[in-house]
C-alpha cells in the first residue's frame, strides 16, 4: 500500500475572496449539495432559479476569480512548483491510498475547491455516442444505462449552451445533433493539417474537438487570448469552469460554505430519508445542514467514499449501498500515445489545447478491441520557464552541481538553453483515449488504517488496466504509428501500457435498473433513499471513449426536473 | 474541416476583442507595452501596495544582471510582470528587495542599484542566490532566487522578448491569441 499525502499545498498565497466568517448552517433549506464543481454549481444555480432555497458544502476554498488567476499560471510554469500547488491540493486533507496494481495519482487529478475539478480541466466535451448507453445489449460488454443517448439529447444541447460550446457540427462518426454549437469551432492548426493529409489517405476523418472555451466573448467571459496554460488553469475565465455556475448561483440566492467537508449524511429514524449533512469547520466545530433533498456531488472518489463513511445500522455497509456497488466498478480513461520526429512540418502552434480528433474508431471491434478516441494534440514549443529559470538545466540530474557550480545567468543561460533545449525537426505526437469497462475489482474503499485532519479513513484506489483495455491500447498505439510513420517521422515514444490515467474517475456509484446491483435509478436518486440524488461521472454505467464532463452537465440538468418534481 | 469557425479570426482580433471584454468584464486593465504588439493584461488588485521607484529600480538592476545581453528592458516592461502579482506576492517580493539592499549596504556601504554592475553580480553569487533552489517562503538567498531572479526571468520567457530568442513569438503564459495562422494577411 501507498500512502499519499506528502505536497502539501502550503498556505495559500492567493487572496481568499469571501469566507464572510460564518459557517453556521442555514434553516432547513429546500437542497443541500455536497460539492460545488461543474456538476454541484448547476444544479443548485438551475434549482435557485426555480426558486428553491439551496445551500452548497464545499470541502475546499475560494480561489481568485478569473482575471485574477495569473499566481495560478505562475505556479503551472514554474519548475521549482508541483501542479498540485497549483490549486492547493494534497496534504493531510486531501490523504489517500493505492492498493491497486497502478499507483493511481489522484492528487494530481483532482481539485478540491470552489469550482471543482473543472478549474484545472482540459475543457474538451464530447458528447457520449448511442453505444455508450448499450454496450451490454449491442456487444455483451457491462450493464446498458436506465437511459438512452435520445433521453440525454436534450439536455447535451443544453448542457453545451451552459458551457458555452465551441464546435462544429463535422463529425461524421457522432451521435445525432439538433442544432449548431454556441460557439464556432477553434480553426484547425498547422499540424491538424499535416496529420489530415496522411490520414485522409488512410479513410481517418478528423473533425473538430468540441471544448468549452470562448472562441469569441460568450457570457460575459472573455474569448481566448492564447495563454496556452488552459490545463490546469486559464488565467482568464476564457476556459469554463464549475465557478462560473457558482456565481450564477450566488446571484440567486445560493449560499455556499467553503472549506467545510462534509463528514457523512446522517438519517433518522426513517431510514429511506436523508436527515442532515454533518459538516467540519476550519476551527474544529461540526455542524449539521438539514434539507428536504441532498445532492452528492463531490466526483467518484469522494461520493464513494461519504457514502461509505455515512454508514448506520440500517446500512452497515455504506448508505444507500444495500446493493454493495458503492465504491465498485471504479473507471478511467488512460491516454495511450505514440509520438515522432518528424522533418518538414512546422513547429506546432503553441495553443495549449486539441483542435482536431478522429473517432473513427469509437465503435468495439475484432480490430481495436474496445473504442477510442483518436486526438492530436497541439504539443507547444519548449516551455522555456523550465530551463531558464534552472539556469538552463533541462534534466533534475543536472541541478545536482547547481550548489557547487552555480546556475547560468544572461548571455550563458541562453548559451545553454541552446544547446540542451533544441533539437533538430519537430516532435508530434497522437493519443488515444481509451475506454474501460467496468471491474468489480476496480474500487474506492475506505483505508480504516489511515486517516485524514478530521480523523476519518482515507479512500484507498485500487485500479488496473482490464484485458480489454489493454487490446485497444496495443491497437491504437499500431494506429498511430502508421499514421506518424506514414508522415515519415521517426518514432520517440510508446505509450503501451505504462499509459497515464486521464483523470476522468467514473463509476462508483453506478446507475441502473436494478437496485440489487446499482446505486442510482434512471432519476439519478439513490434506491434505497427517497431523497438523496447524486450527480457526477460515478453514476455512469460505462465510461464511453471520450471526455466525461459534458455527461456530466447533462445529468445533472436532467437530475434538476426530478428533484425539482420530488421535492 | 472547421466548419463555422470564423476563418477571419487572427491574433489582432483576439487581442482586440479578447481585450475590450476583459476590460469590461474581469476587472483587468491594459497597459501599454514598449515590447511587442500585444497589450499586456494586468490584474489590479486593490489591497496590491505598488513598488517603490527604489524598488523598480533594484528589480531593473537585477534585470540588467540575469538577462542576456541581446535583450533591452525597459522599466515598463518589468512593472507589466509586478503589476498582476497578488498582494502577498508582492509583499514577498518586497521583502526580499529589502533584504538584498542590506546586504548591498552590509559588503559596499552602497546601495544595489547604485553598484556596479559587476559588483551585482558578484554580491549575488555570494549570497548563493545562484547555488541554491528557489523558495517563496525559504532564506534570503533563496527568495531573492525566487521572488526577483527568477520572477524576472518568468516575466522575459513568458514574453516575446525573451521567447523570440529562440524563434517563439507566442510563448506560454503570454496572451497572444488563440490562432496565429493568418497573422500574415
Amino acid at each position: 500500500m501507498t500512502i499519499h499525502s506528502a505536497t502539501q499545498a502550503g498556505t495559500i498565497e492567493g487572496k481568499i475572496v469571501s469566507n464572510k466568517g460564518n459557517r453556521e448552517p442555514s434553516d432547513k433549506v429546500d437542497v443541500c449539495v455536497v460539492g460545488s464543481g461543474v456538476a454541484g454549481a448547476t444544479v443548485a444555480s438551475k434549482l435557485a432559479g426555480r426558486g428553491y432555497s439551496v445551500v452548497i458544502l464545499e470541502a475546499g476554498e475560494r480561489f481568485p476569480p478569473p482575471g485574477q488567476r495569473y499566481e495560478q499560471m505562475e505556479r503551472a510554469l514554474r519548475p521549482s512548483r508541483s501542479q498540485s500547488e497549483v490549486w492547493n491540493v494534497g496534504g493531510e486533507r486531501d490523504k489517500y491510498t493505492t492498493s491497486g496494481p497502478i499507483d493511481y495519482p489522484l492528487n494530481q487529478l483532482r481539485v478540491k475547491g470552489v469550482g471543482g475539478t473543472t478549474l484545472h480541466w482540459a475543457g474538451y466535451t464530447p458528447r457520449f455516442h448511442e453505444r455508450d448507453f448499450e454496450m451490454e445489449s449491442r456487444y455483451g460488454l457491462a450493464r446498458d444505462w436506465p437511459i438512452s443517448y435520445e433521453n440525454l439529447r436534450p439536455h447535451y444541447a443544453k448542457a453545451e449552451s451552459e458551457l458555452g460550446v465551441a464546435g462544429a457540427v463535422d463529425n461524421p462518426y457522432g451521435p445525432p445533433r439538433e442544432e449548431p454549437y454556441p460557439l464556432p469551432a477553434f480553426p484547425q492548426s498547422h499540424t491538424d493539417a499535416a496529420f489530415e493529409e496522411v490520414c485522409d489517405e488512410m479513410d481517418i476523418t478528423l473533425h473538430t474537438m468540441p471544448q468549452a472555451r470562448n472562441t469569441n466573448g460568450y457570457d460575459d467571459r472573455p474569448m481566448c487570448q492564447g495563454f496556452g496554460t488552459c490545463s490546469p488553469v486559464c488565467p482568464i475565465g476564457a476556459k469554463y469552469s464549475g465557478d462560473v455556475h457558482v456565481r450564477e448561483g450566488e446571484a440567486r440566492g445560493v449560499r455556499v460554505i467553503d472549506r467545510a467537508p462534509v463528514q457523512r449524511l446522517v438519517h433518522g429514524d426513517d431510514p429511506t430519508s436523508v436527515e442532515a449533512a454533518v459538516y467540519a469547520t476550519p476551527g474544529g466545530q461540526e455542524h449539521q445542514q438539514e434539507a428536504h433533498h441532498f445532492v452528492l456531488a463531490c466526483g467518484a472518489v469522494e461520493n464513494a467514499r461519504l457514502l461509505l463513511l455515512s454508514e448506520s445500522d440500517a446500512y452497515p455497509d455504506g448508505l444507500a449501498n444495500s446493493s454493495g456497488a458503492v465504491g465498485r466498478y471504479f473507471m478511467d480513461h488512460v491516454y495511450a500515445g505514440v509520438a515522432a520526429r518528424v522533418d518538414g512540418v512546422e513547429n506546432p502552434d503553441p495553443l495549449g489545447y486539441t483542435t482536431s480528433i478522429s473517432q473513427k474508431f469509437y465503435e468495439p471491434s475484432e480490430e481495436t478491441a474496445g473504442g477510442f478516441t483518436l486526438a492530436f494534440p497541439n504539443k507547444p514549443p519548449a516551455e522555456l520557464t523550465d530551463p531558464a529559470l534552472s539556469g538552463g538545466d533541462t534534466r533534475a540530474s543536472q541541478n545536482v552541481l547547481d550548489p557547487l557550480a552555480g546556475d547560468q545567468w544572461g548571455d550563458e543561460l541562453v548559451n545553454e538553453m541552446h544547446e540542451q533545449t533544441w533539437e533538430g525537426g519537430t516532435e508530434l505526437s497522437c493519443v488515444a483515449i481509451i475506454e474501460q469497462m467496468p471491474h468489480e475489482d476496480n474500487t474506492i474503499t475506505l483505508d480504516e488504517s489511515t486517516t485524514d485532519n478530521h480523523g476519518n479513513p482515507v479512500p484507498d484506489m485500487s485500479w488496473g488496466l482490464g484485458e480489454f483495455q489493454r487490446e485497444s491500447i496495443e491497437a491504437a498505439n499500431r494506429i498511430q504509428r502508421k499514421i506518424l510513420g506514414e508522415m515519415g517521422g521517426t518514432i520517440t515514444w510508446v505509450s503501451g501500457t505504462d499509459s497515464h490515467p486521464a483523470g476522468h474517475q467514473m463509476g462508483t456509484t453506478r446507475m441502473g435498473a436494478d437496485p440489487d446491483e446499482s446505486v442510482v435509478d434512471h432519476r439519478l436518486r439513490t434506491h434505497d433513499l427517497s431523497n438523496l440524488s447524486i450527480v457526477s461521472s460515478s453514476v455512469f454505467a460505462t465510461s464511453a471513449a471520450v471526455n466525461p464532463t459534458l455527461t456530466i452537465v447533462a445529468l445533472a440538468l436532467k437530475a434538476v426536473n426530478h428533484i425539482a418534481a420530488d421535492i | 474541416m472547421t466548419g463555422s469557425s470564423d476563418p477571419r479570426l487572427t491574433r489582432r482580433d483576439a487581442l482586440k476583442a479578447g481585450g475590450v471584454g476583459l476590460l469590461a468584464g474581469t476587472g483587468l486593465t491594459t497597459i501599454g507595452s514598449t515590447l511587442g504588439d500585444a497589450p499586456e493584461a494586468v490584474s489590479k488588485d486593490a489591497e496590491n501596495q505598488d513598488m517603490t521607484e527604489m524598488e523598480m529600480k533594484v528589480l531593473h538592476a537585477v534585470a540588467e544582471v540575469v538577462y542576456p545581453s541581446e535583450v533591452d528592458v525597459e522599466i515598463d516592461f518589468i512593472g507589466s510582470y509586478v503589476g498582476q502579482l497578488n498582494a502577498r506576492r508582492t509583499e514577498q517580493m518586497q521583502a526580499a528587495i529589502a533584504g538584498l539592499q542590506s546586504r548591498s549596504q552590509s559588503a559596499y556601504g552602497e546601495r544595489f542599484e547604485n553598484l556596479p554592475i559587476v559588483a551585482q553580480e558578484s554580491l549575488l553569487r555570494w549570497m548563493g542566490v545562484d547555488r541554491v533552489y528557489p523558495n517563496p517562503r525559504g532564506t534570503l538567498a533563496t527568495r531573492v532566487r525566487y521572488h526577483i531572479v527568477n520572477g524576472l526571468l518568468f516575466a522575459l520567457f513568458t514574453n516575446p522578448l525573451g521567447a523570440g530568442l529562440f524563434g517563439i513569438d507566442n510563448p506560454l503564459g503570454y496572451p497572444g491569441g488563440y490562432y496565429r495562422g493568418q497573422d500574415s494577411e
